[in-house]
């Protein structure tokens, strides 16, 4: 299934490669123009821009003293915000707001947690990992080929489950 | 931080959350959908990250912007050390396993919270709880395991 925007005049249709090229340019510009201290850390990352949120806020709130990145001192990068807030505004455009089909589960609660601490482990999400392959790091080139490695066993593993 | 950058990476990012939720942008679940369904949909999503993202590195380098080491290659950092190999390894084979047991990579489930799905925001607990999890057990594991494997 295929969807469509219309922007304006202009009608653009959003594709998986689009956003993956735009993901993957935005990555080269934040390095481009802002030279962070830490590689891409402007671009989008799910475990870093996540962990300086959550951390930033806690300390703020209750005073721990949890890592924030040295660019999230002040304020934490807002790559997290911005990209709930154009998914949200997104859903309430095309009207596809609800609570769909899943459960608020235990199951989904504990896969989230094993995929954050695998992602802090690794240093990025796979959306990090591609940048920093990009970028040549080759233990994020090693990373993101165990990804795909782990993402084609659970696969053959869902399918073998469905067949039985 | 500056008001400048906080706005333009707060632009860029809800583009790209705007892009992500009309093209059920995933990561990790167009491999899935490849070898299941034998659907190439998705599977576009992360090889055109990586391209973006190569694309944009040689050609803002080729004008004349800073991309301090680029391209890494030698002088990644750990990738001598074994222990910073099996970890990789470990916790990629992770994130691809279950990434598709949740029905999607980190940047989808927070792109289906948005959208109010209750899996979703259960994932988002678990994950959130992960990362303080990690910090404070986590990372003392790492320095207990490079501590005593040194050298390697």
């Amino acid at each position: 299934m295929r969807h469509s925007s219309r922007l304006g005049a202009m009608k653009l249709k959003f594709t998986p490669l689009l956003v993956g090229l735009g993901i993957g340019a935005w990555a080269g510009l934040g390095e481009a123009l802002f030279h962070p201290a830490i590689l891409l850390n402007y671009a989008i990352s799910m475990g870093g821009d996540s962990a300086d949120l959550l951390d930033w806020t806690l300390n703020r709130l209750l005073g721990t003293g949890f890592y924030v990145s040295q660019i999230s001192l002040e304020v934490p990068v807002p790559a997290i915000l911005g990209l709930v807030f154009g998914a949200l505004i997104a859903s309430v455009v095309h009207k596809e707001r609800g609570p769909g089909p899943g459960r608020f589960s235990f199951e989904a609660a504990r896969n989230g947690f094993l995929v954050s601490f695998f992602v802090m482990l690794l240093g990025g999400c796979p959306i990090m990992a591609a940048t920093q392959a990009a970028y040549g790091n080759l233990i994020m080139i090693l990373g993101i080929a165990a990804v795909i490695g782990g993402a084609v066993v659970a696969s053959l593993y869902v399918k073998r489950r469905a067949t039985k | 931080m500056n008001v400048d950058i906080f706005v333009i990476v707060l632009v860029a990012s809800t583009l790209i959350g705007y892009g992500a939720e009309r093209s059920r942008f995933c990561s990790v679940s167009g491999i899935r959908d490849y070898f299941l369904f034998n659907d190439t949909y998705l599977a576009y999503a992360l090889p055109g990250i990586f391209v973006g993202a190569l694309g944009s590195f040689v050609i803002l380098s080729r004008l004349g912007f800073q991309m301090p080491g680029f391209p890494l290659m030698a002088s990644s950092p750990g990738y001598t050390s074994v222990v910073t190999i099996c970890l990789t390894v470990i916790a990629g084979l992770g994130i691809g396993f279950y990434s598709i047991m949740a029905d999607g990579c980190p940047l989808r489930q927070h792109v289906r919270a948005a959208m109010g799905r209750h899996y979703a925001l259960a994932y988002l607990l678990g994950f959130y709880v992960g990362i303080l999890y990690f910090y404070t057990v986590g990372v003392a594991l790492m320095l207990l395991l490079h501590g005593l494997l040194p050298g390697m």
